[in-house]
Order: C-alpha cells, then structure tokens, then sequence
C-alpha cells in the first residue's frame, strides 16, 4: 500500500516539475519541452533515491552531479579532440557560459534554434532547480520545501513570458501542490484510505476555486502589466 | 485547541512571501497562488474546527480480566458525528504502559458521521495494576496543515493478575491437612470479631449466636459465624526488597517470587485454610484472606498490586513483626518467599522456628536472573553462600527450596511429584 503511495506522490512531483517547465518553455522558439521535460525526468530519478529507502538519500548526492553530465552529452556531444573529464568539464562550462551571455544580450522571445548554448543553459537551470526540488521532496521528504523550489522556477516563468496568460498551469500547481502535501501526509501514516485522497484533493480545490473568486473579484488582474519584450526581475 | 502546524505556518509565510512577490512583479498568477496557500489553510481550519468538535473516542481492553501473559488488546472506538469528511486523527500514548512500547495509534480517516474501531496489541499482559490517563486525541486536515487536540476525560485501570499455579498439594504445609469440606469454615473463637456468615444451626450450638433475622427469612435457625483476623491458619510473607530484584521486567525474580507465593497461598486456601498474605512493601501491606472465591479474589488483587518497593531488610523487620506485632500472634505456619538469603534473615527464622512456629521458605535464586555479563564468579560465590545458609535453616528444621529462572512450579512445589522426585534420587 505505501508502494502505490509513494509512486502517486513521485507523479505528483513530475507532474507538479513538468508544470513548472511547460512555463519556462514558453520564454523562447520553437519550443524545447521535449528536452526540458527529459531534465525533468532524469532529475527526478536522480533525486528520488530516498523516496525508496529513507536511507537511501545520499545516493541521490552522487546521482545528481552524473544526471547532469548525462542531460549535457545528450544535448551537446563533446568534440572528439577533447581529453579527460576535466577538459569535457571545461568546455562544457565554456558554453554555459556563452548561454548566459546569449541570454542577457537576446531579447524575449529567445531564438533557441540560432544557438545552442541558451538551451543548455535553460536545460541545466531546469534540472538544477527540480533536482534540488526532488532531493528536498523526494529524498528528504520534505514537501512544502520542494514545492518552494519548483514555485520558483515557475514564478521565473510567470515574470518573463510575454505571451498570454493561461489559467490551467496555476490551477494544476495547486492541484498537484495539494496532492503532494497530502500523499507525504500519507507516507508518515500507517493507515491510509482513499477518502484521505478524496479530502485532501478536495481542500486544494475548494481553496483554488476560492482563490480564484477573489482574484476575478478584485482589479489585480487587469493590474497586470503587459510585459512584451521586457526582461524579468 | 485548534491551530496551525508548522506545515500550516510555513504555507502562511510562503503566501505571504508570494503576494509580495506578486506585488513586486505584478502578475495575476502569483497572486492566485498567494490566495490559494491562504485559502487552503483557512479550509482546513474550518474543517479540522467544524469536525474536531463532534470526534468522540472510547476504549476497552480485551479480555477484561487479564492474567500475566495473557495477550492483550486495546481496542478504541472513534466516532465523527460531524457531515465534513477527511479528518485524520492520531491516538496518543494511547495504551499508556501497557505497551511495551509507547506508540501513538493512528486512525484511518473519517468519513461523514463515521464510526471506527482500531485495535492496538496484542502484546503480553504483565502483572500489575496499570492506570491509563485519559485518553488525548489529535485530530488534522489531509493536508496537515491545521491541528486540534482533545482529551477525554475517561481514565482506565487494567489490572493485570498473576499468572499462579493450581497446585494439587503443597510440599511446605503437607502437615496441615485438608479442612473438611475443602472450603470448610473455622469454629468461632471467643475472640472472634470478624463476620464471615450464616449457616444452618447445628444441635448442642449456644442459641446466643443464633441469626433471627436470617431465620426469618429462611424459615430454618440460622447462626452467625464470626472469626478472628489475626488467627490464620498460614502466613505466606513476599519479600519486595527493591534492591534485591534481578532481571529484566518481566523475566524478574520478583515476578517468579510473585507467581511462587500465589500459588502456595492459592494451594492453601482451596484446601480449605485461612491465609494471611504479607506484602514486604515500604510498610507491611496484611491481607486476610478466606478460603472461599472472595478470597482467592483478593489473593490476585493483592498480588497484582504488589510492587517491589521494600527498603529495610526483611530479617530485621521480621520478628518485629511476628513477636511484637499482634496481628499475627495466632499464627502458627508461616511461609516466606524471599529474593535473597542472609544472616540475619537465618537467625530470624531459626529464632522464630525455636519459638515453636512451623517455618518454609522459598528462595527465588536471583544468579539465575541475573544478565549474562555479571561474572561467573560472582554468581557461584552467591550461590555458595546461598547454599550454605539454606543448609544451616534445613538443620534448624526449617524447610526450603530453591527456586530458579525457568523451574515449573508445580513440579518444584507440589507434593507428590516431590515425593516422585526423591523416589526417582532414591
């Protein structure tokens, strides 16, 4: 029973991660999600170690660092005249940081089909941040840290797209921020019955639905400021 | 009280921290996500608040009258009358040391008007009396976030008995027979002060003690039977020197004391005896028993108090008490069961078994409890010593045994299998 568990609370994090990402998607053209959500992915496997065995967590310390590399070859092979780990390191590094360049001379939307330093960049700020999410989350099994994190990355969406607003991605952070409270709730507990899932999804509802009345009733929503082509805080 | 978690203080802090940042940057979302962490906190407050007040938690433990081993189980009825589901509560300290070890029971959540009975153990009664303090119930939202306690204020008093041995005959007061009719009752004394009774008037009794009311009611003379409680037939003295137990609880040589003293006096009083039963305690603890089933009750009662609490040695305070002390003065056979040997406690009894009362000891050997990291040295010299004095009380005529961690009592102190026992050496 905690096996099926820990995998709906697993689901929840990708679920909760993919979210996040699927905003970050949106700063550039064409899209990257299918790389951006294989970071996801392998971050999340590589900072889940303790979601099997609560001892199992620093593995994930280990695990971590070669999902990195790995999300690095996958998008950028080294070139071949390239010897030892240390110079594949340092060219990597090299194109780190001509992504950050790239990004702070570029506007939005980001042309991520001219170069392919600013995708690796994206890619590993994506990986970084939910890796360190699932270690807290997953791992630790700290819930709301990790939920802090991913909010992060998905606040860091929110304030650089210039593209309309969509309402589904708040409204599933809060579904699945509710499922993973409620599920690490369950993994301390012996006994667990549906109902708890059925109450649990049905407060972050309510509290959704509730948030979202207050919203239309207010002015903050037309306070938004249009931001086209205007650099994120 | 009902009040937020620290998951539920640290979601406020964060909606706070994301309003600020919406506040900052201006966007729509961050203040739907800002409302929502407030919201969710506030729904699980009125949830926890509306449905904490109307859980109502009763327990019973199983089987009601335990006996030392005997597994036992706590069961817990939780009950929500409240029409909101989703409340999850949390038992605490529940089974109160009843439970070898302290855990908190965990209630699956409960639905709309919902009843559930959990059940903690089974574990292994131990002897004693244990008091349950009322039960505290803590009951919280799915997601954690707010939380409220209750007590009930239902406390609860398991008592758990002896575990004692039905013996067919006991090799320390062979002498004294059965009573007639096994529950037979004493002749009154002069003396006698104590009511235990009516019974049918038998010709050539004295007509003053004759029970009108009783031959009234039953249409048949009647005569009340007094007797004197200080004039026992046996005495059988548990010695509780606290600093004299060895092992761990259970597995002590109190408890093996407990269980070898019981079933001597248990043994007795189906015979037909009367039995005082001496508690060596912080004071002298006296309980008269007869021999009927109140008695045999009040012999399991009292054993399932008795706690190893004693302070001064048992020699000292001994003939004190049987020489000095009036309570006693008519009792003739006295059996100790005793934690340790000594010198003095030796004199005592060879003194007392000069004064011309019929003296049995068991000796609950403490080296066999003792962990097995105390040397092998010590627990031969103890046992040396211990051999020695008892060689010197069977000189005096003071008849004893020795009791060991693991013996079957019955073997050790029935009679006839004694006797079968000595053939067998023979």
């Amino acid at each position: 029973m905690k096996g099926l568990r820990k995998l709906l609370y697993l689901l929840s994090f990708v679920g909760l991660a993919v979210t996040a990402t699927l905003e970050i998607d949106r700063i550039g053209r064409p899209s990257i999600a299918a790389v951006l959500v294989l970071a996801v992915v392998v971050a999340t496997l590589a900072g889940a170690p303790g979601l099997v065995h609560r001892r199992a967590w620093p593995a994930a310390l280990v695990l971590l660092p070669l999902g990195a590399y790995l999300i690095l070859r996958a998008q950028l092979p080294a070139p071949p005249h390239l010897r030892g780990l240390g110079q594949q390191l340092s060219f990597y590094l090299s194109q780190l940081r001509a992504g950050v360049n790239t990004y702070a001379r570029d506007g939005f939307p980001l042309d991520f089909s001219a170069t392919v330093d600013v995708k690796l960049l994206l890619s590993m700020v994506v990986y970084a941040t939910t890796g360190l999410a699932a270690f807290v989350a997953l791992s630790l099994r700290k819930a709301l840290p990790g939920i802090v994190i991913v909010l992060v990355l998905l606040g860091f969406g929110f304030t650089t797209d210039e593209v309309d607003r969509i309402l589904w991605e708040p409204l599933a952070f809060l579904f699945l921020a509710g499922c993973m409270l409620m599920l690490s709730r369950s993994l301390r507990r012996e006994r667990w019955k549906t109902t708890d899932a059925v109450a649990g999804v049905g407060t972050a509802m309510i509290a959704s639905l509730l948030a979202l009345s207050l919203l239309g009733a207010t002015p903050w929503r037309r306070a938004s400021r249009g931001r086209t082509g205007e650099r994120g805080t | 009280m009902t009040r937020p978690t620290a998951r539920g203080v640290a979601l406020l802090a964060i909606a706070g921290g994301t309003y600020l940042a919406a506040r900052i940057v201006g966007t729509w979302e961050l203040y739907l996500l800002s409302f929502a962490f407030l919201a969710a906190t506030l729904v699980s407050w009125l949830l926890v608040l509306a449905t904490g007040r109307k859980l109502q938690v009763a327990r019973s433990v199983k089987p009601e009258r335990p006996t030392a081993g005997d597994p036992l189980v706590l069961s817990f009825r939780v009950e929500s009358d409240s029409l909101l589901p989703g409340l999850q509560a949390t038992l605490l300290h529940a089974a109160g040391d009843l439970s070898p070890r302290d855990r908190d029971i965990e209630v699956e959540s409960l639905g709309s008007r919902t009843r559930r009975v959990v059940t903690s153990g089974p574990w292994p009664a131990r002897r004693g009396v244990h008091h349950l303090p009322p039960l505290l119930a803590e009951a919280e939202d799915p997601l954690g976030l707010v939380r409220t306690r209750r007590r009930f204020s239902d406390t609860l008093d398991v008592t758990v008995f002896p575990r004692l041995v039905q013996l067919p005959s006991c090799l320390l007061f062979a002498d004294m027979g059965a009573r007639r009719g096994g529950g037979g009752r004493r002749s009154p004394t002069l003396e006698a002060s104590e009511f235990r009774g009516i019974r049918p008037y038998n010709a050539g009794e004295p007509l003053n003690r004759v029970d009108w009311k009783g031959t009234a009611r039953t249409g048949q003379l009647m005569v009340r039977e007094m007797d004197d409680p200080t004039n026992s037939d046996l005495a059988v003295l548990l010695d509780g020197h606290a600093q004299r137990v060895v092992g761990e609880p259970p597995e002590t040589n109190f408890e093996l004391a407990v269980q070898a003293a019981g079933s001597v006096a248990d043994c007795a009083l189906r015979a037909g005896h009367s039995v005082t039963l001496l508690l060596h305690e912080r004071q002298w603890r006296q309980t008269r028993l007869s021999p009927d089933t109140k008695g045999r009750r009040r012999l399991l009662e009292s054993l399932a108090r008795a706690t190893p609490r004693g302070a001064s040695q048992l020699g000292s305070s001994l003939r004190t008490l049987f020489v000095n002390g009036l309570p006693l003065d008519r009792t003739r056979t006295l059996v100790l069961v005793v934690l340790a040997l000594d010198r003095e406690l030796v004199r005592s009894l060879i003194a007392l078994r000069d004064e011309g009362m019929r003296v049995s000891l068991i000796h609950v050997a403490a080296g066999s409890f003792a962990p097995a990291a105390s040397t092998a040295a010590s627990s031969a010299a103890l046992a040396a010593e211990s051999q020695g004095l008892m060689l010197a009380l069977a000189s005096a005529g003071v008849l004893g045994l020795t009791l060991d961690r693991g013996d079957d009592l019955l073997s050790a102190l029935s009679l006839k299998r004694a006797q079968g026992r000595h053939a067998q050496v023979r």
